[in-house]
This record gives C-alpha cells, sequence and structure tokens, in this order.
C-alpha cells in the first residue's frame, strides 16, 4: 500500500517508492543524504507540536517538516490508523500509546498489541467497539491512542 | 631569465601544500581539523558569501601544509551557498589534496560526497573518523575494499584520541609529492559509458564548450557533471544539448546513474563493515525524553534560561570590572595629562572606545562557550526541532528562537549566534530583525523616562514596550524574507546527530577563535565610531560647551523632523549620542540639560509631555542598533551593505512607531 511518508505511525517503517520533490536542489540534497527510493525509513518521533517529524533511515535520524515529506511515498504493508479515524470494521491493534496506567487499564478490558477488535458503531464523540463478544464504549480521547490495522 | 619566472621556480620548490577537509555536518571534520592544527586556526569568510571559512597549518616532515576546513554538506549538487562554496573551491583546486571525513558509525552517508570527489579528479584521502566509539558499539570496519576499489587511500582516526593522525599525514605528505594523479577508472554501466562516450565525442567538435571549467576539471568528468548537476552552470550551446536530448533521455539516464550509484555505495559499505554493532536504544531513549511534549520543553527552556542567564550574569561582574579598570585608567590619566584637548581625546574617546569593545569580551567568550557546548553535543537541532512549528508562523526555522532569546540580553552575541541557522535567507532576515529585540542597555533610558513619567504605571509600559519589542522582531523578520531574494529557501531537513560528549579542548578552541574574530572585525569599528561621537561632541569649541558642539548642531537640524513629536534638539543629541550605546542616552541627557542624574527627572519632565515621553521610549527599543551591533552585522554579512542598511531601516521604523505611539498616546495621555 502506497503512502505519502507523513502518514507512518510511530515505529512503522516503509520502503521509499519515489520523492516527488520539485526543487532540484531539495530532491539532490535528500538524495545525497540517503534518502533514496528502495530504502526502508522508520518514523522515530514526532515533535511535541505535531511538526517537524523524525526518521530513521540508515544509520542515521533526520528531520523533516510534513510538507516536505508528504511528496515522499513510501510503501507499507498496511495503513495504521487510531480508532477516531477508523470506520466500522474489524481491525487489528498495533500499538497503544499513552501512559502506563492506561495501557494497563486498556489491558483489563482486554485490549492490548495484537488483539482482533470489532468497530461496532461511532455516535458522534463515542465509538463503540466489540472485543470477544463483550461491548466497550470508548471516548474520543482514548480512541485516539489506540492504533490498529484492517482486517479483511 | 625574467623576475616572474624566478618568483615561480621559487614557488615549485618549497610551495607549501594546500589539503581541504570536507564532509558532512556532523561527522567530526572540526575535532579533526583541530587535531590536525592545534590552535594554529584562524576564522575568516569566503569572499563573497557570509560562509564561513577556517583555516589552519601544520608541518609535517619539513613541508608546510595549509589546512583549509570547507563547509559541512552532504553533497556538490545542492544550489545553497554551502555547496556552492565547496564545489567551487574543489573544481578550481584539482591539484591539491582533500581529505574527507566521514563517520565510521554512518559511514555510508558520506560515500555519496566520497564518489563525487574521485569524479571530479582531485586526490582525495578517505578518513573514518570516531572509530574508537565504533569500536565499543562493537562495529569493526575493514577500511581495504573502500581503499582498493577506489584507489585511494582510506584511514581510520579517532580524533579523540589522536589515533590514525601519523598515518594521515603520511598519506598527505606522500600524495602532495606525486605530481600526477593517476585517477582509477569508474566502470559506468554500458548506458552511462555510452552517453559518456558520446558527450565526449560531441564535445570534441564544440571547441567553445564550457570555458569556464574546461581549465580545471578532467573532461571525462564532464559528461557526468551534466548528468548529475545539470547543465546549468557549464553554458553549453543550445544545438549541442538538443543533439543530446535527441540521443538520450536524460531524465531517466540520470536515475540510472544515481540507481547505480547506490547500488554501487551499498555494496561497498556492506563489504567494509565486518561488523555491525549499531545499537539504537540508548539513543531512542534519549531523544524520546528530549522531544517529549513535557519533559522535552521542560529541558529547552531550561537551557535557553541557562545560556541566557549565564552567559549574562556571570559576564556581568566581569565586564563591571573592565569597566572601572577603565574607568580607573582615564581617572589616572587625567592627572597626568594637562593639555585639555588630548586628556579629552584620551580618556572620552580612546580608552571609553577601547574600554567600549573590551566589556563585550567576557559576554562574546561565555556565549560561545555555551553555544559551542550545546553544538557540539548535538542538543542544538534538538532544540530545533521541538520549536520549528511556532517559528514557522513567522517565516523562521526553529533555529532562530534561541537568538531571538539572546538579543534581549545583548544583540551582539544574538547575531552572532544566527552563525547556526542554515538558510541564509532566514538568517539575514533575523540578523536585520535582531536589532529591535530590546537589549539590555535600553532599560536604563525605559526606567529615566518611566519614573519621570508613568510611575504609577510601570509595569504597564514596560511590558508593552517588551511585547512590542517581541512583535517587531517577528513580525520584521517574516516581512524582510519577502524582499530578500539574494539566495532560494533551503527547507528545514537536518540530521539529529548521535550526543557526543564536547571535549575541553574542542570548545576552548571553538571559544578562542570565534572569540578573536569577533574582535579583529568589530573592535576597530566600535573604537572609531566611539572616537568619532567624541569628536562631534567636543569640536568646534574643544569641549567646553556641548550645546554647540556638532552633535549639538547635528540635533537642531533634526529638529524639523520630531518637533511635531515634542522633541527638541536636546532630545535628539541625546540619541545621537544613544548610538554609540544605548545606556550612555541618560548619561548625555544629564550632561546636556546641564543637571546631575538625579535631578534629570525634574528636567525632562519640563522639557516633554508624556506622550512626547512615550513616543521617546518606543523610538529608543526600536532605533539604530548600537556601534557593537552595527559592527557585527557588518562582520556577520560579510560587507557594509546590510549593516547600513540596518541603520536606515531600523530609523525609518522607529520613527514611524514613534509617531504612532506619539497620536495614540496623545488620546489616552
Amino acid at each position: 500500500m502506497l503512502i505519502p511518508l507523513h502518514n507512518l505511525f510511530i515505529g512503522q517503517k516503509g520502503k521509499i517508492v519515489s520523492l516527488n520533490i520539485e526543487g532540484e536542489s531539495t530532491k539532490n540534497r535528500l538524495i545525497a543524504m540517503g534518502i533514496t527510493p528502495g530504502k526502508f525509513i522508520e518514523l522515530a518521533h514526532v515533535s511535541p507540536f505535531g511538526d517537524p517529524l523524525v526518521f530513521k533511515i540508515g544509520e542515521k535520524k533526520v528531520v523533516l517538516r510534513r510538507s516536505e515529506a508528504s511528496r515522499i511515498i513510501v510503501d507499507v504493508p498496511y495503513k495504521v490508523f487510531n480508532l477516531l479515524e477508523s470506520e466500522i470494521g474489524k481491525y487489528e491493534i498495533i500499538d497503544i500509546k499513552g501512559g502506563r496506567n492506561f495501557v494497563e487499564e486498556m489491558k483489563s478490558m482486554g485490549l492490548y498489541k495484537g488483539v482482533n477488535i470489532n468497530l461496532v458503531n461511532k455516535l458522534g464523540n463515542r465509538i463503540i467497539i466489540d472485543v470477544d463478544g463483550k461491548k466497550y464504549e470508548l471516548g474520543r480521547g482514548r480512541a485516539s491512542k489506540i492504533f490498529c490495522k484492517k482486517v479483511e | 631569465m625574467s623576475k616572474d619566472t624566478l618568483k615561480d621556480n621559487v614557488e615549485t620548490v618549497d610551495k607549501e601544500a594546500e589539503i581541504s577537509i570536507i564532509g558532512n555536518p556532523n561527522v567530526g571534520k572540526t575535532s579533526l581539523f583541530n587535531l590536525l592544527t592545534g590552535t594554529k586556526q584562524y576564522v575568516a569568510n569566503w569572499p563573497g558569501v557570509t560562509v564561513e571559512k577556517k583555516i589552519g597549518s601544520f608541518k609535517y616532515k619539513g613541508k608546510t601544509f595549509k589546512l583549509v576546513d570547507l563547509p559541512g554538506v552532504y553533497t556538490l549538487s545542492a544550489k545553497s551557498e554551502d555547496e556552492r562554496v565547496a564545489k567551487d573551491y574543489l573544481i578550481s583546486n584539482t591539484s591539491e589534496i582533500v581529505i574527507v571525513v566521514a563517520d565510521a558509525l554512518n559511514l555510508e552517508s558520506s560515500m555519496f560526497l566520497l564518489f563525487q570527489l574521485i569524479e571530479i579528479g582531485v586526490k582525495t584521502i578517505l578518513v573514518i573518523n570516531s572509530v574508537d566509539e565504533a569500536r565499543e558499539k562493537g562495529r569493526i570496519i575493514d577500511p581495504s575494499p573502500i581503499s582498493k576499489t577506489l584507489n585511494i587511500p582510506v584511514i581510520l582516526t579517532s580524533a579523540k584520541t589522536g589515533e590514525g593522525k601519523e598515518e594521515l599525514l603520511e598519506e598527505a605528505y606522500k600524495l602532495s609529492k606525486e605530481k600526477n594523479l593517476t585517477k582509477k577508472k569508474i566502470m559506468y554501466p554500458e548506458e552511462i559509458e555510452n552517453f559518456i562516450n558520446f558527450f565526449q565525442d560531441k564535445v570534441s567538435k564544440f571547441p567553445k564548450i564550457s570555458s569556464k571549467y574546461q581549465n580545471y576539471i578532467d573532461s571525462s568528468w564532464l559528461p557526468i557533471y551534466f548528468l548529475e548537476f545539470g547543465s546549468e552552470d557549464l553554458e553549453l550551446p543550445q544545438d549541442f544539448l538538443t543533439e543530446l536530448k535527441e540521443n538520450f533521455d536524460i531524465e531517466d539516464l540520470k536515475n540510472k546513474y544515481l540507481n547505480w550509484k547506490f547500488n554501487f555505495i551499498s555494496y561497498l559499505v556492506s563489504s567494509s563493515i565486518i561488523k555491525e554493532g549499531i545499537d539504537w536504544s540508548l539513543r531512542d531513549i534519549l531523544d524520546h525524553v528530549f522531544t517529549h511534549k513535557i519533559l522535552g520543553i521542560l529541558i529547552y527552556v531550561f537551557a535557553l534560561f541557562a545560556v541566557f542567564s549565564l552567559t549574562f550574569s556571570l559576564a556581568q561582574p566581569l565586564s563591571d570590572l573592565l569597566d572601572s579598570a577603565f574607568t580607573f585608567l582615564g581617572n589616572s590619566i587625567s592627572e597626568f595629562v594637562t593639555i585639555p584637548w588630548l586628556e579629552s581625546l584620551l580618556v572620552d574617546g580612546v580608552i571609553a572606545g577601547v574600554g567600549g569593545v573590551l566589556v563585550f569580551i567576557p559576554q562574546i567568550f561565555i556565549l560561545f562557550f555555551f553555544l559551542g557546548f550545546l553544538e557540539e553535543s548535538g542538543y542544538l537541532p534538538r532544540a530545533a526541532f521541538l520549536v520549528d512549528r511556532i517559528a514557522r508562523n513567522f517565516g523562521l526555522s526553529g533555529r532562530s528562537f534561541m537568538s531571538i532569546i539572546l538579543g534581549f540580553g545583548c544583540n551582539v552575541p544574538a547575531i552572532i549566534s544566527t552563525k547556526t541557522i542554515a538558510s541564509k535567507k532566514e538568517r539575514l532576515a533575523l540578523i536585520l530583525s535582531l536589532p529591535f529585540a530590546s537589549c539590555s542597555a535600553r532599560l536604563p533610558v525605559y526606567i529615566l523616562l518611566i519614573s519621570a513619567f508613568f510611575s504609577t504605571h510601570a509595569a504597564t509600559i514596560m511590558l508593552l514596550v517588551y511585547l512590542s519589542s517581541i512583535a517587531l522582531v517577528l513580525i520584521s523578520s517574516k516581512f524582510l524574507q519577502r524582499f530578500i531574494t539574494q539566495s532560494e529557501d533551503i527547507p528545514f531537513i537536518i540530521e539529529l546527530p548521535r550526543f557526543r560528549l564536547p571535549t575541553l579542548k574542542n570548545l576552548s578552541i571553538y571559544t578562542w577563535n570565534r572569540g578573536k574574530h569577533f574582535l579583529q572585525k568589530a573592535g576597530g569599528i566600535i573604537l572609531i565610531a566611539t572616537v568619532l561621537i567624541w569628536l562631534l561632541s567636543f569640536f568646534p569649541n574643544f569641549g567646553t560647551d556641548i550645546n554647540s558642539s556638532f552633535a549639538a548642531s547635528i540635533g537642531r537640524v533634526f529638529e524639523p523632523l520630531t518637533n511635531h513629536l515634542g522633541w527638541d534638539w536636546r532630545i535628539n543629541t541625546g540619541l545621537i549620542f544613544g548610538v554609540a550605546a544605548k545606556e550612555i542616552v541618560v548619561s548625555s541627557y544629564a550632561t546636556i540639560f546641564n543637571v546631575g542624574e538625579g535631578s534629570l527627572t525634574y528636567a525632562l519632565q519640563n522639557a516633554l509631555t508624556p506622550a512626547s515621553a512615550l513616543a521617546l521610549i518606543f523610538f529608543v527599543m526600536a532605533y539604530i542598533p548600537c556601534f557593537a551591533t552595527l559592527a557585527t552585522i557588518k562582520a556577520e554579512t560579510n560587507g557594509w551593505r546590510w549593516a547600513i542598511f540596518s541603520f536606515i531601516y531600523t530609523t525609518v521604523v522607529a520613527y514611524l512607531i514613534a509617531n504612532l505611539v506619539f497620536f495614540v498616546g496623545g488620546i489616552f495621555l
């Protein structure tokens, strides 16, 4: 699946497919820094203000702004959503981002890495999920911290 | 034998060899430079640009080597000033030796640049630095595959321990003796070879091609140059280009060439690295902390605060000490010298001038020390990463924030600290806007005027002044960037280097060099300007009456422009003296109004209305930077042009603001 680089999720790796950068000079610089098609790149950190982003490529970490990252296309095995932006359907949990308490609490509900869940309904600010036949209601804040991929 | 040939002969006998050092940013290029030259180095600028040039020298086996530090770049094909400087230098000095510095823990990254140099055809040595660190992490590198494949010396070094230094010197010495470089032919893929042959074939039919480059470079490099750098610089005839395009798909060929190069590089690097030994865990944890929403920002604020307060609080007592030493010196001279004009020239002109330069020394050196620490430890790019989003609203990048904060202490170190900003456009706009940051020298003027007129609303007025000052810096840098077209936008693409503990040796060399550079570049101007101001106050009546001096006459000349603001010549004259240093405004008013500083409040209350006083406060906030700042602008932008621009620009802006404040203030006051 092809996605722009800035849509990677933290810790996710993608294989660079193309650099659709207009300026020749910028493109040359990216290439010289080793950001070239065929290489794997991973999103490592996000600035507290959401932008720029830090990527790991080869043996180094590179800072890119979203505007530049959005022009770099990477191939990923699957796209990662947080529950808030997901449509109704079946998902596998990839990661839960949050403090230890939050992660523990989610675990007690049966929500942890690798678990399959069913997003049953979205009612305004409430997201209803089904885990092993048990239904839970999640608010926006919690839903945005749960990352998952679609299960066909 | 003519004189010229004789000279030439002498030069070839004991001509010093020139070596340049190039490498990616953060590979330890500076440490290696320091290792080779020690303190025998100085900082200058490349001609015509603001890019810094560091030159050093060393001796080996009786031969003197001149070492030139080229800017840190990833490629020669991008078009920022740094890259252009490096490229032009390398192309026009093909006979000399180039040391490419690579980082043992990030080897692949430097190979692209190395390859470009080998293709240009210069004598190249690859230095793989930080091998001690790599070894600690379990990485083992074998230099022979690169050395054999590319036919260049490859040396493992550690600038920290000095390992590999002897070997490097020996190789450089050997290369410098070699007359002609035996360039190893690189075997390109067939398609590329065809293109090279076709190109060279055609070139021979156009004798006038590349008049600019044919003197320096190997003609076999021209086709590669064309593929990699484009045809802009080559000035190729149109029919030649058309013919190339008819026979080849240039874009496709370029991609094929780059792909081939990357595969080649990957292969070369992987055969040189015997054991990987890369461990991200500690770096990731540290970066997680440094870029964390709360912790990261706390550390950032703390770092800023530390640099700011240490620079100014550690420096203040030293500056005061220097200041009183000069006062003492002045007083002693007054006792000895009985000729009034000479005494005044020495005390009020020369000593005040030299003192004016020297009081900056503690600040500048301390600032450079901390800045060097932040830079070498690898924190600076992380700090820039944190706040980049906020700074971008004003057309700035994350790097600018620290400079602006420093500006509120003193504009001089703030302007110097913009060195670390990669985009020249952003840097220039910021340099010209930083004088609006209300430095601490302006504070005494505010305090004087506020206590005379607005003692009940002192805090409000002070807050207004500082808020306006911040707004002015930001708006001005955004505004100026629209008009600076001299260099193109450089996107904010930086590397987060590994963390390193800076060595005291490197920090001292850094501090000493930069501090010295500042004194040389700015010291003379500050001194001359101070003497000039003294001349204006002393003549034509030999200091007997300041009210009929040239300075007072100039103040009178400006009266038509300031009368409607309620400022008479006395106010104007004080402002003229303030150009030397802002805090002088207060003492000048005491002299001009012929009162002690105690009764100055009363004198000012008689001379100004509240609205004109308010306008004056804002004028002082924005108007002409002091001599030291102007001299720094000149030094940092490498020419008078921007210093003069700054002089005029700040005056116009300050005048407009003063009028606005007078008008709005007039409604409320």
